[in-house]
């Protein structure tokens, strides 16, 4: 038995809750970004 | 707002400040060994100590969230490490902070309570979105705190400790005046009434429930081992590469491991609520694609979505010890990225199942999976550190210890006789006869 019809989507929370989960992969590609830009290239006067 | 938004809000903001009180130790810990002139050995030994409440301290609060209310232990939770973190602050000799910081680190034992409180409110069909953005978004205090805490405070570690205790009596009083143990009484008094050494058994006697701590051993407990260990990793295993991009000097050295080994803390943290929300889509849509585990149960879909996660941690270790080898910083980097959003895959999985698979027992499940699985945060560093090459110990945990590890899960969740006979010892052996199953659930 799967809940197919029960459709979350519909509830205030969870279109709140689709935001944060967006916005926290952001933040995870963004931190991969910096990571990946200091291994390519190396900005030591900057970090250290 | 909802009141199940609200509780959720409580649970998040509790749980990101423990886990940020949790390793804030490590954040501070050159500061501490400078301070207190301490050796290698000592260092060491301060770092993982902030494990060793774990296992039986999240099995205690799970078993405690049961009996009494999540808003009330997560509130007496934060209250006592939020007390130890001001009086760490004042303290004189590094054995008196030793303790008091082990007590603080105790906090991390939280992520059980929450779990349950969530559980208590949000419904099946959307609890792997709603588990997810509570554990992730706590995770990520991790992160937040290796990242943030240096650069606030420098190394004036006792006002960090201070502040962070203070917020932490804070919280632990909003908690308190505005957690609900759950959406309703029945559902608190079921949790209530299951929260004996009975029940517990019958929770730590059932194959599915061992299946699925092994495989949060397989991606949190691999999560906090890699935390400890991906900063010595990169500075050691590719100290060439990082000094040839002009970072010399070993706080250079340090800072550019460090941030390359934020990136799996970060993704394995953030894209947790994906998984949890990939879990939920797996269980709408009814996908079931693997032949050989089972497609009976009502979470089944779950499990399925769990089974290609735990496959994939296994392929991005390994991949990671092959990016060591060929000595590309670049690409172990990107590697080390998809690794840690494999991770978050597990992470996300399991605690998408626990709550809807042990639906009268959560916090003594929630106990059991996330308590015990934490020792592999000890563990599995002392694997990679035993092996001559630096870069081998992924492949080699991946083979002896995870291949084994999912070959009992697909084991443990192949089995269509149900949760209650897939055990040692029977249901009834257990609980008695009396008890009637609860409805949507296989408990």
């Amino acid at each position: 038995m799967t809940d197919v019809d029960a459709d979350p989507a519909r509830e205030p929370w969870y279109r709140w809750g689709r935001r944060v989960l967006y916005a926290e992969m952001l933040i995870a590609v963004l931190v991969t970004v910096f990571s990946l830009s200091l291994a390519f290239m190396g900005q030591a006067g900057y970090l250290a | 707002m909802q009141e199940k938004t609200e509780q959720l809000l409580i649970a998040t903001v509790g749980f990101f400040w423990a886990f940020l009180m949790w390793f804030s130790t490590a954040a501070f810990s050159t500061s501490i060994s400078s301070a207190f002139t301490l050796t290698t050995g000592g260092l060491a030994l301060l770092a993982s100590s902030a494990l060793w409440l774990a296992p039986p301290g999240r099995v205690a609060a799970g078993w405690a969230a049961d009996r009494f209310g999540a808003h009330n232990i997560f509130a007496f939770i934060l209250a006592y490490s939020g007390l130890m973190s001001v009086a760490s602050a004042f303290a004189v000799n590094y054995d008196v902070l030793f303790v008091e910081r082990l007590i603080v680190a105790s906090a991390g034992i939280s992520f059980v309570v929450g779990i349950q409180h969530v559980s208590q409110w949000f419904d099946s069909h959307e609890i792997g979105t709603a588990e997810g953005i509570y554990a992730g978004t706590g995770n990520a205090g991790a992160g937040v705190g290796a990242l943030v805490l240096p650069r606030l405070y420098g190394t004036n570690f006792d006002q960090a400790f201070l502040h962070l205790g203070l917020v932490a009596l804070l919280i632990a009083a909003v908690y308190k005046w505005r957690g609900k143990p759950a959406k309703d009484r029945a559902t608190a008094e079921t949790a209530r009434a299951n929260s004996n050494l009975k029940s517990t058994l019958y929770v730590w006697t059932r194959f599915a429930a061992i299946g699925l701590m092994l495989a949060y051993a397989m991606s949190f407990g691999l999560e906090i081992a890699m935390n400890s260990w991906l900063p010595t990793y990169y500075a050691s295993g590719f100290e060439d590469a990082i000094a040839g991009l002009g970072f010399t000097g070993v706080a250079a050295i340090q800072t550019a491991a460090g941030t390359f080994a934020a990136v799996q803390s970060f993704n394995a943290s953030l894209f947790r609520p994906f998984s949890g929300y990939m879990s939920d889509l797996w269980q709408r849509k009814g996908w079931t694609p693997y032949p050989f585990l089972s497609a009976e149960q009502g979470y089944a879909p779950r499990v399925h979505w769990l089974f290609t996660a735990l496959c994939l941690i296994i392929a991005s270790l390994c991949a990671l010890s092959a990016a060591g080898y060929l000595g590309v910083l670049p690409l172990s980097v990107v590697i080390l990225a998809g690794f840690g959003i494999c991770v978050s895959f597990g992470t996300g999985g399991v605690f998408a199942i626990v709550p809807v698979m042990f639906e009268e027992r959560p916090g003594v499940a929630a106990g059991f999976v996330g308590g015990i699985s934490t020792a592999g945060g000890i563990v599995y560093p002392l694997a990679f550190g035993w092996v001559p090459n630096i870069h081998s110990g992924y492949a080699l945990v991946a083979v002896a210890l995870f291949v084994p590890f999912t070959l009992f899960f697909v084991w443990a969740m192949r089995s269509d006789r149900g949760l209650s006979a897939h055990g040692i010892g029977s249901r009834e052996r257990w609980l008695g006869s009396g008890i009637e199953a609860a409805p949507g659930g296989d408990d």
